[in-house]
């Protein structure tokens, strides 16, 4: 409850600054530097590694924090792959069940459908120009994201999802 | 509005609703399929490690690419939307 009102409180105030102004760029630019600092750290993995784990918790998953520059790394652990246990976990919260849910099936593929469209379409309409009969997702966004309302609530999802990328 | 204009807003929403679609399947039970937030978890786990040989093996650090691409990403999308 406590991040939340903090989070709306860092977007209500984000919001107030105007696009283009040096407020609204050293805002965003700190704020999102904080939380990628913060998660880069590893102070929040650490935290939340603190916390009580299941007896039964894999060895495996204390690799998912982000690591200090002295910490070990399994021998075994393959290179150039995302770093992900072979034993199977139930799905369900916490660190080892996220640990399990990290190996992806081919099936994964299917994202790239909707990440291939959007560049399509962006970059088409920014190789004509960016302008009213090629508009870009951000040229479509800018008058919206004019009024306050709307933009403090699209802060807050920024901010929102920034948080939640820290957390994993 | 200019065709260009909706053909470009059309495939934005296309784009938006694809997404949608694919977390529908994929929240379905059994489904192969990966949920945006899985995908996003697996992608932020991506390490670049180096390896060394010298008698003994092991391997020395472990460059998390994926999460300082991701926040990389993620801060310039902020910046783009509320700043620049």
């Amino acid at each position: 409850m406590v991040r939340v009102l903090v989070l709306a409180l860092l977007a209500l105030v984000g919001a107030l600054f105007p696009s283009f102004s040096p407020a609204a760029n050293l805002y965003v630019l700190v704020v999102g530097g904080t939380l990628a600092w913060l998660a880069l750290s590893g102070r929040l993995a650490r935290r939340a590694l603190a916390g009580p784990l299941p007896a039964t918790t894999p060895a495996p998953v204390l690799v998912e924090a982000p690591l200090p520059v002295e910490a070990p790394v399994p021998v075994e652990a393959p290179m150039f792959t995302p770093t992900t246990p072979t034993t199977p976990v139930a799905a369900g919260p916490g660190p080892a069940a996220r640990e399990a849910s990290s190996r992806l099936s081919p099936a994964a593929a299917w994202w790239l459908v909707p990440v291939l469209l959007l560049g399509v379409v962006e970059l088409t309409d920014l190789a004509l120009g960016s302008t009213y009969p090629h508009p870009t997702l951000s040229n479509l966004l800018d008058p919206v994201l004019d009024h306050y309302p709307v933009r403090a609530a699209a802060y807050f999802g920024w901010l929102a999802a920034f948080w939640w990328l820290v957390r994993r | 509005m200019s065709l260009t204009r909706e053909l470009a807003i059309g495939g934005y929403l296309a784009a938006a609703l694809t997404v949608v679609a694919l977390e529908l399947l994929a929240r379905r039970t059994g489904s192969r399929l990966p949920t945006l937030g899985r995908l996003c978890e697996s992608l932020l786990r991506l390490r670049i490690g180096l390896r060394f040989r010298a008698g003994l093996r092991f391997r020395a650090g472990g460059l998390p690419v994926g999460r300082i691409a991701g926040y990389a990403v993620w801060c310039w999308l902020g910046w783009h939307l509320f700043a620049r």
